[in-house]
């Protein structure tokens, strides 16, 4: 019961909570009357009878008169109430006679005054209110459908344009219904007001029926001619003969823009909504013109410098400040002033910030694309430079740039003398850039650890130091870091390096205060140092020099003339690591440099006994310090007799020279000329000095008058020279690539005494040849090619795998032989998880190890 | 085929003519090495023998001689330490 109670309450409550909002009680129009002669019951007394007996006052009459009055006006402005198709409804009422008008204005009074015409009228209402509120029905009811099905066209223009007609019909019914009750208005202000309140109403009906499809079309055709506008601003259009024709489509777009903007405005579609549409077309137009206008576009700003206004950006940032001030915020002021409101100053100051700032974005996004290009791309670094000045920028620049790093570069598919360009390129990017060096260390970390993976990374920027610059042809230089060599020789780059940074130098002018994103050992760096920051990458600096020792051990023993790169060389690491870390080099090249004056001292004395002799061997050596050159292999064999005479002679001398010091020759080392003396052709070749001595033993025999060529066979030349199997197969493949020997088969080679006699084989030989010459002295066949160095390596690890096996437990897996040796052996493990696997499958063909159930083991004896 | 052997560059290392010991009695250093304060070995860090027969580096040596409590001997055997003449010696050798 109480329930029923309540709840009928709640529901009366609701209803006139409802009605105060929506006005849900006025009145339709009264039904027309086919007959309003005055005399009828119904028809009552005539609208021009009333409006001449005024005084007539009696309730029920006021009532009828207000009643018939109010028909009369409401049925004469009464909107259409179907339409068919968009113009249906376009046409006006027809121009009614001069009677019914009269009438119309007559009533048309007293249902504005009721209060003072019909004082007794008890129900009366206001005539705007009903218009208004008659409109909007009509706005729903027949002109959304309408709009609804003009979206539905094609063409995004023609939604546009019918959208707009139809709502312009619409809107001059409504103002022409309007107008008619106005003209009872003799006061202007309340005229004036009830036009802008009806204006008010109508708008915020209109401004809230946009449809998607009309939105849109909109869009879409505010995309196209704002961007056909600004396409005037283009870095082509800046040039010094613009464009006619793009400049007149240009005008014509904006004509058209402007079109649409005031019939919009005037139907009252210039609302918020639309704002925040122009707004986000505006948006978009600038995203497209920095795409359009600067992506990839690097250029130094000397190229545009003629077009540069501002003196603070350069190149593109100006170009495009220039644009936002000329083309970008004109189009907007234009439009806004359409719209009734203004721009300010500090709104197109703004604007001019969030184009730098997306510029800068893009130029984030870009700049593994100009580290690659560099140094073309230095347009590119200088828009970043002047835009990126937060520390969150910052952070973005070297979070996105890290993540490209990750993607392009650090992988298997680039070679890591690919990588090394790139740092270096990374280095003098960032470096003009941003002098601090912060970013470049933030975005480095990965890649040195990468490098780190990379075994060859330090041998090519070694050998990348010692080559020589000028001499060097492109061919040359395509798997050396020549550049490198460069830096080293650029005096200007080098100077700069011997001013001593120190933070107590207080007469510096040109201190600046450490950046905010710094870490926490930070040292501001004074040049960009290339050569230092790339040898800081590559791990450990005991790794470095080990690797720097070897090669240049190589170089010094090779026979090149001058040692002049090397020893700029050493002195700039000596900088960098410390005069004793790198003493043994030192040493080398002091090694070299003694052993020039001894051997010229030495030589002068031995010329005496060779004029006696008729000998005419020029003899010279290269004297070491053997504890200070990383192991220098030695494969003793039996070098040609007039040599060794000779050798006996220099030791001599030498010991002569320097009291109590013995030498010792390492014969395969050094390279040796020699004169081939042959039927149809005389050969003069440089060749190694164990090539040299297997040659000479073919040359040996012909005293003897054997019939024909001399023919050797392998295991006698090796037990007659007693030298290493795989230099004697080096130094054969070497003469048979020169056409002076040739393989007969069964490991017995033949002097090849006519190049004719070559002819029969002469394809296959040849393609030997060639294959061997490309692939270098080093035999092919990795087993037996292997050095000394990683021979003797094998022999320590496998000492080690026995002792283990023996001592800490009788079978071991894989891994953990591999952790083992990783942590024990003093110098640690070199060798990968495979590299170990193939050597332990090695050791189980030969039958010292075994394998049982994925365990090492040693087999019992 | 005649070969004739025109030009011979070759590599060779040097070693201190000395009997047994590869390290000086006092800085543990290979003969062939250079002693704690030198930097390039041979002539610039000569070795001495003593006539006892026993070698070091020349700086080594005359560091300890100096030295009061060494009284001149040497810290091998402790047998008064006299220097051979090395000339005579290699020269000998060499002969």
């Amino acid at each position: 019961m109480a329930m029923t109670v309540t709840n009928s309450k709640v529901h009366a409550r609701r209803q006139k909570v409802f009605r105060s909002v929506f006005e849900t009680r006025i009145s339709q129009p009264t039904p027309l009357l086919p007959a309003t002669e005055p005399g009828q019951p119904f028809g009552g007394p005539s609208a021009a009878f009333l409006a001449n007996t005024p005084r007539l006052t009696h309730p029920a009459n006021d009532q009828v008169r207000w009643d018939r009055a109010w028909h009369v006006v409401t049925s004469r402005i009464q909107l259409p109430s179907s339409v068919a198709a968009e113009d249906s409804f376009g046409t006006l009422a027809p121009e009614s006679s001069q009677d019914v008008d009269d009438a119309f204005r007559s009533s048309l009074l007293l249902v504005l005054n009721p209060a003072s015409a019909l004082p007794n009228a008890s129900h009366t209402e206001d005539i705007l209110s009903w218009h208004s509120q008659q409109v909007r029905q009509h706005f729903v009811n027949h002109v959304l459908p309408l709009l609804a099905a003009c979206t539905s066209q094609g063409d995004h223009t023609q939604v546009l344009l019918t959208s707009i007609r139809t709502l312009e019909a619409a809107n001059r019914q409504y103002l022409y219904g309007l107008s008619l009750i106005l003209r009872a208005f003799h006061d202007e202000d309340a005229a004036n007001a009830a036009v802008v309140k009806f204006r008010r109403d109508l708008h915020a009906v209109i401004g809230n029926s946009w449809t998607q499809g009309l939105l849109d079309a909109l869009r879409d055709v505010f995309n196209r001619l704002a961007t056909d506008i600004l396409k005037a601003g283009d870095m082509q259009a800046s040039s010094p003969e613009p464009d006619r024709e793009k400049d007149s489509e240009a005008s014509d777009s904006r004509g058209e823009l402007l079109r649409i903007l005031e019939s919009l405005s005037k139907v009252g579609l210039a609302g918020e909504k639309f704002q925040t549409l122009f707004a986000e077309v505006m948006n978009s137009c600038m995203d497209a013109f920095i795409q359009r206008n600067y992506a990839g576009v690097w250029a130094s700003s000397d190229d545009f410098g003629a077009s540069t206004v501002s003196t603070v950006f350069s190149g593109c940032m100006a170009h495009l400040g220039d644009w936002v001030e000329n083309h970008y915020a004109r189009l907007t002021v234009e439009v806004f002033s359409r719209m009734g409101s203004k721009i300010e100053w500090s709104d197109v100051e703004m604007w001019k910030n969030v184009a730098i700032s997306r510029l800068s974005t893009l130029r984030i996004h870009e700049l593994f694309d100009i580290v690659l290009s560099w140094p073309e791309s230095k347009g590119g670094v200088e828009d970043l430079r002047s835009a990126v000045t937060t520390p969150q920028r910052r952070l973005q620049l070297t979070d996105t740039f890290s993540a490209a790093l990750q993607k392009r570069l650090l992988q298997p598919g680039r070679s890591t003398l690919y990588i090394l360009q790139t740092y270096i390129s990374m280095i003098r990017t960032f470096h003009s850039l941003d002098g601090s060096k912060v970013l470049l260390d933030r975005v480095v970390h990965a890649l040195q650890l990468y490098l780190c993976q990379r075994d060859d990374a330090i041998r090519i920027v070694v050998t990348g130091l010692l080559s020589h610059p000028k001499e060097t042809t492109p061919e040359d230089s395509k798997g050396k870091l020549v550049e490198l060599a460069a830096i080293l020789n650029d005096a200007s780059l080098q100077q700069r390096r011997h001013v001593d940074d120190d933070d107590l130098d207080w007469n510096d002018m040109h201190w600046l205060p450490d950046p905010v994103d710094a870490g926490v050992n930070y040292k501001r760096p004074k040049n960009e140092d290339v050569i230092g920051t790339l040898i800081s990458a590559l791990g450990s600096s005991d790794i470095f020099i080990k690797e720097f020792q070897s090669i240049i051990a190589t170089r010094l023993l090779s026979g090149q003339p001058s040692i002049q790169q090397e020893v700029k060389v050493l002195g700039l690491l000596k900088r960098r690591f410390g005069e004793s870390a790198l003493q043994n080099c030192d040493v080398m090249l002091r090694d070299i440099q003694d052993s020039k004056r001894v051997d010229a001292a030495i030589g002068k004395s031995l010329e005496l006994q060779q004029d006696q002799d008729g000998n005419s061997i020029s003899f010279h050596s290269k004297i070491l310090s053997r504890l200070f050159w990383p192991s220098l292999p030695k494969e003793p064999f039996t070098v040609p007799e007039t040599v060794a005479e000779m050798q006996r002679q220099y030791e001599a001398s030498f010991e002569h020279l320097k009291s109590s010091r013995k030498l010792n020759w390492l014969d395969n080392l050094g390279l040796a000329t020699v004169h081939l003396e042959l039927e149809d052709r005389t050969l003069t070749i440089e060749c190694k000095t164990y090539e040299a001595t297997v040659i000479y033993a073919f040359g040996q025999d012909e005293a003897a008058g054997e019939q024909g060529p001399v023919k050797r066979a392998f295991n006698d030349l090796w037990q007659q020279l007693m030298i290493d199997e795989d230099l004697l197969e080096e130094a054969l493949a070497f003469w048979v690539s020169q056409r002076v020997i040739r393989d007969i088969g069964e490991q017995t080679y033949v002097v090849l005494e006519k190049l004719e006699d070559d002819v029969e084989n002469a394809g296959a030989d040849a393609a030997q040849a060639t294959g061997e010459m490309e692939g270098g002295p080093p035999s092919p066949r990795k087993a037996k090619g292997m050095s000394a160095k990683e021979q003797e390596q094998r022999g320590i690890y496998w000492q080690f795998i026995v002792g283990m096996l023996t001592n800490s437990s009788p079978a071991m897996p894989l891994a953990q032989m591999m952790m083992m040796m990783k942590m024990l052996i003093p110098d640690g493990c070199s060798w990968s998880n495979e590299e170990l696997q193939d050597f332990l499958e090695e050791k189980i063909a030969a039958g010292e190890l075994e394998l049982a159930g994925g365990k090492y083991r040693l087999p019992k004896k | 085929m005649k070969v004739t052997i025109q030009k011979w560059n070759t590599v060779a290392t040097w070693r201190w003519d000395i009997p047994e010991e590869d390290v000086c009695g006092i800085c543990q250093v290979h003969f062939d090495g250079t002693c704690p304060t030198c930097k390039y070995p041979g002539d610039d860090c000569q070795l001495l023998s003593g006539k006892c027969g026993h070698n070091f580096h020349m700086h080594c040596i005359m560091e300890w001689i100096k030295q009061e409590s060494s009284r001149g001997q040497c810290p091998m055997c402790r047998q008064p330490f006299e220097w051979a003449d090395q000339n005579n010696e290699s020269a000998g050798q060499i002969e």
